[in-house]
């Protein structure tokens, strides 16, 4: 039977509604296993242990007497600490920065309803920059578990919960996934709230998650996607993913950036496309438009740009208990003249329609998730640079594990799709994870 | 002088303008970066639109 701190959430839920499992017992194995590791591991700013335990026994009656309050019934879930979670302070990793919330962030109030337990607030790069967080690379602790959302990826890759909620601007969640091992999703920009999460850049940030499986990946998407009255750029177009259909899919492969790509990572790409292929994909190569070339250059006007905004009076107030990367680039950022901003931001609307048609007759991309593994080191989260294009484009993106390197740090590949495409996204990811290995827990972090 | 380097010097003399010549100095490299990307940003052809809202993706849009 598996353990308790490797089931998925999907697995698990199905056990609490069967009656198999009793939450109190899934959150004593979650908080048992941080328990061990945490002293390793670092992925937790805050923890909820009686909270927690006090929901699960709730939740526990409810299920006894036949009510599942809906998909996450029971399900133990870590939130990045720039999310608000009413009753758990919000720290975003800054030296000077705390609130107490009243309320949820529209994402946690929603993972709430379906019946999720919020355990605790795990730890972020200064405020989803790159100034790191104390977070440690399940893996090999000598190693970045990336960033932003550092902390939610390395207690899903060390099995301290079976999810994770994380947000995206450059590569904040793909790349921290890539680099511990789990499943990371962002979905197009506008399908889930940003209500109640501290912003990085307005235009660039997403809401994601971090999980063990493609199926968690679709449970999630399906209780959080949809519009909401407090952020109106959430979007209301149908989203049908909450039933996987494993299939192949026609897949475009490209390297992105070649001369950014270790040979671990070109290795791990092509020995992917290989594997699909023989196990029945559609793989061809991909020839990006040369407008790609600028996608760097423009997330780095936007991105600077809006941060200087975002944390003009923090600055102002409190310069000296910044991070040296993000007072940089909020420093440098407030000297970009607004017409630069905007032209940076009609490059992106160029960007996008030249990029946009090769994902004709429904093809995905299959890209690198990462430069190559965890960079040794706790100094730097890595480079986002592979992670970048998506999220500049708003297109949806899911890192899978495609394989080790020699000293058994994972390697991963990310699929592309187009905007609101998440269904068939998902759908390729659930069959190219069958194909390739099913992400896993790292045992014995030490 | 080549784009880059000129807007890099015209960063600079404004970081020492509001920030003072010890955080200008700190800022070099990444204003170096970000001069360079704006040489490149401003060299990128855009077509005059009357679109009122190029800023961020489209939530209106359409599935491909």
């Amino acid at each position: 039977m598996t353990a308790l701190h490797r089931l998925t959430a999907t697995d698990a839920a199905r056990r609490i509604a069967s009656g198999e499992l009793s939450p109190r017992s899934l959150v004593d194995a979650c908080l048992d296993r941080i328990h061990a590791h945490e002293p390793v591991v670092h992925a937790w700013a805050y923890l909820d242990t009686d909270g927690a335990r006090e929901q699960a026994l709730t939740l526990g009656d409810e299920a006894a007497r036949g009510h599942i309050r809906g998909p996450l019934h029971g399900i133990p879930i870590g939130v990045k600490d720039i999310f608000h979670v009413a009753g758990m302070p919000t720290r975003a990793g800054s030296r000077w920065f705390s609130e107490a919330p009243a309320a949820d962030a529209t994402s946690v109030a929603r993972l709430r309803a379906a019946g999720a337990i919020i355990i605790g607030k795990t730890h972020t790069t200064e405020f989803a920059l790159m100034d790191p967080s104390p977070a440690r690379n399940p893996w090999n602790p000598a190693h970045t578990p990336g960033g932003s959302s550092s902390g939610s990826a390395a207690a899903v890759g060390a099995g301290m919960v079976p999810a994770a909620l994380g947000s995206q601007t450059a590569g904040s969640v793909l790349r921290p996934a890539a680099f511990c091992g789990v499943v990371g999703h962002k979905p197009t920009w506008g399908r889930i709230s940003r209500a109640g999460v501290l912003p990085l850049a307005w235009s660039l940030d997403h809401v994601g998650t971090l999980t063990r499986s493609v199926e968690d990946v679709a449970l999630l998407l399906s209780v959080m996607a949809g519009p909401d009255p407090r952020d109106p750029t959430a979007a209301a177009v149908a989203l049908s993913a909450s039933r996987l259909q494993a299939g192949p899919a026609r897949l475009l492969v490209c390297e992105v950036y070649p001369e950014r790509l270790e040979e671990s990572a070109r290795g791990a790409l092509h020995s992917a496309a290989a594997q699909l292929r023989d196990a029945g994909a559609a793989v061809e190569p991909l020839q990006l438009p040369p407008e790609v070339n600028a996608i760097l250059d423009a997330q780095q006007v936007i991105m600077s740009s809006e941060i200087a905004a975002v944390h003009a009076d923090g600055l102002r107030l409190h310069a000296e208990q910044y991070g040296p990367r993000l007072r940089a680039t909020a420093e440098s950022g407030a000297l970009i003249p607004a017409s630069l901003y905007l032209r940076a931001q009609q490059m992106r609307a160029a960007i996008r329609a030249a990029v946009l048609p090769s994902f004709a007759g429904g093809a995905l991309f299959l890209v690198p998730s990462a430069a190559g593994p965890a960079p040794e080191g706790l100094e730097s989260t890595g480079d986002p640079s592979f992670n970048t294009p998506w999220s500049l484009l708003g297109f949806p993106a899911i890192s899978l594990l495609a394989g080790r390197d020699s000293n058994g740090l994972p390697l991963a590949v990310q699929l592309v799709a187009a905007p609101w495409q998440e269904a068939r996204l998902l759908q390729a990811a659930a069959w190219c994870e069958q194909v390739l290995g099913r992400a896993d827990v790292a045992e014995s972090p030490a | 002088m080549d784009p880059h380097a000129a807007i890099r010097a015209l960063l600079t003399e404004q970081a020492r303008t509001v920030y003072g010549p010890e955080r200008a100095a700190a800022l070099t490299a990444t204003l170096d970066r970000l001069a360079a990307a704006f040489a490149r940003v401003a060299a990128f052809p855009v077509a005059l639109s009357n679109d009122p809202f190029p800023t961020s993706p489209r939530v209106e849009e359409e599935p491909a």
